[in-house]
């Protein structure tokens, strides 16, 4: 904690700066430290930089694309004073329950429908727990009710089984319906 | 485009949904189909309300499993060969239920009958030990040879039951499992054993089977189970033979401690074509002709009176050595409680239900006319 208030790095202040992030098309974005900070793999570097933080050159995201991170950043910005989400699972089927999404979160994902699994990926890469676990909510509601083949052309998915493989699955999976 | 998402978040999506959607996931692509087969045992399990493992007695297992989707029963239904062992497996590993039911039935042809003895034994090992189930239910069909049945392998297979439940339907499986009780349920790690017996009479029972009976009960109560014996006792002897024990036996702390028979109200009526001879006036004639004492405090004993009554009925039989039986009839519950209580205990309990009490339950059913 002493090194923190030292760098001045949980100060509200702080917060309120701007900081410049690369990603890996060279895109940079001024965001607010308060607002970067939602993600914990930027808010690491940010308080493992310290006082050696130069807010202009940049923390370069090389794993994220551009477009992607802007959506990301529209989440943060939404969800930047928000609390820590609480994952749960049913203890007998192991089942993950389902979170009640509010009225922005469902239409921010009704807007990206189409980059779901881009924004998963990045949700995992920069940390951001509400917006990765939000996302394979909205995934699995995707595939829930579908057939393979829906499944297959939704996300466009090739279908590399032989019929022979599928009819071996539908075999050995004796209360497959599909 | 090709499709690449990490292993790790296809978990994640993949923990949301519930068994049946995830096993379809295996006909989406190769890379799915890898991922799910490597996964199965840490993602959601298939729930089932019930699942019942049955066997026609031939080398043919039938596994129904039944789930309510959306308002409407769905039912699998899977014959396969027992030899199938992988499949079955498979199958069970990735089943949760509330139910699991096995039924024990071992008429095979007599040719076969080693070889379907030994396979069912498996199937039902494999049940136990995959299927994770609160509550497991087990019927041993009169066709059943009890004796044939491990217990301590059947019952230590069953890790995940917390109850379990027996069915028998013959008297001489009722007889083995008073004579092998301890060593049965000390096999057993459910918090909770019920042994039910079915199509046993209670008039049937000699003496000595009903002796057993009622020291098997005392066994269970060292077991924290609880028994329930559904005999039907519409006739008098039943309660007769259970003096007649209690006046005889030469240590009494061998029998029950607390009885608690279930009784339906229509065993002690005239019930629609059947004309029933055993009624609560009668019974309660026959107890005093015996010697009970009736405590009851106020007015004339009535049947409609003892079923509307807010007041327990009790009866005592006190032998020469001071060692007290209690009947108290608990009209509420539609319950008779029998307790079997020491010289010591026998003015402390007066009003006091024994709180260590392990009940063995009877539950006294209308019995058809023959």
């Amino acid at each position: 904690m002493a090194t923190e208030s030292a760098n001045g790095v949980s100060s509200p202040e702080l917060n309120e700066r701007d900081v410049v992030i690369t990603t890996n098309d060279n895109r940079n974005f001024t965001v607010k430290i308060g607002v970067a900070r939602v993600s914990k793999t930027i808010n690491n570097m940010i308080q493992d930089l310290g006082e050696s933080l130069d807010l202009s050159s940049g923390i370069p995201l090389p794993n994220v694309d551009g477009p992607i991170f802007e959506k990301v950043l529209e989440w943060c910005e939404e969800h930047k004073n928000a609390p820590e989400i609480k994952v749960e699972q049913d203890p007998h089927t192991r089942e993950r329950k389902w979170f009640t999404m509010t009225e922005w979160e469902e239409e921010y994902f009704r807007k990206f429908l189409s980059h779901l699994w881009d924004l998963a990926m990045a949700a995992n890469y920069l940390e951001i727990p509400s917006l990765y676990y939000y996302t394979c909510q909205k995934l699995a509601e995707r595939i829930k009710g579908r057939t393979p083949e829906q499944i297959r052309e939704m996300f466009g998915i090739e279908d590399d089984l032989t019929e022979e493989e599928k009819a071996e699955i539908r075999r050995t999976n004796v209360w497959c319906t599909y | 485009m090709e499709f690449f998402v990490p292993n790790e978040i296809l978990l994640d999506v993949f923990n949301y949904l519930a068994g049946e959607e995830i096993e379809k996931g295996e006909l989406v692509c190769k890379r799915w189909r890898e991922f799910l087969l490597r996964c199965y045992k840490i993602l959601p399990f298939r729930k089932i309300d019930k699942l019942e493992v049955k066997s026609d007695g031939s080398v043919n297992v039938e596994l129904i499993a039944k789930r309510r989707i959306s308002s409407k029963s769905g039912f699998y239904r899977w014959n396969s060969c027992i030899d199938n062992k992988p499949h079955i497996v498979r199958l069970l590993n990735r089943c949760i239920t509330d139910r699991l039911q096995l039924h024990y039935l071992n008429n095979g042809y007599e040719c076969q009958q080693h070889r379907v003895n030994s396979a069912l034994r498996d199937i039902y090992k494999i049940s136990g030990r995959n299927v994770l189930a609160s509550s497991c239910y087990i019927t041993f069909w009169s066709t059943c040879r009890i004796e044939d049945v491990d217990f301590q392998e059947l019952f230590s297979s069953l890790i995940s039951a917390a109850e379990v439940s027996l069915q028998v339907q013959s008297i001489e499986s009722l007889n083995f499992f008073a004579q092998n009780v301890s060593s049965i349920l000390n096999s057993c790690l459910a918090s909770r054993v019920y042994v039910s017996v079915w199509n046993v009479q209670a008039r049937t029972l000699h003496y000595t089977q009903h002796l057993s009976l009622l020291q098997m009960a005392n066994e269970i109560s060292l077991n924290h189970c609880e028994i329930s014996l559904p005999i039907c006792v519409s006739s008098y002897g039943f309660f007769e033979t259970q003096i007649q024990i209690f006046d005889e036996i030469a240590k009494p702390e061998t029998l029950f401690g607390t009885v608690n028979m279930l009784y339906e109200t229509q065993a002690f009526r005239t019930k629609g074509r059947h004309v029933v001879d055993f009624n609560l006036q009668g019974l309660h004639e026959r107890l005093l002709v015996k010697g009970l004492k009736w405590n009851v405090k106020q007015g004339l004993f009535s049947p409609n009176a003892m079923f509307n009554s807010a007041i327990d009925n009790i009866y005592t039989y006190q032998r020469k050595d001071g060692w007290v039986l209690r009947m108290t009839f608990l009209h509420r519950k539609l319950s008779l409680k029998l307790e079997v209580l020491p010289p010591s205990k026998a003015q402390i309990l007066k009003k006091l239900v024994p709180a260590h009490a392990h009940y063995l339950k009877y539950s006294i059913e209308s019995e058809d006319s023959e």
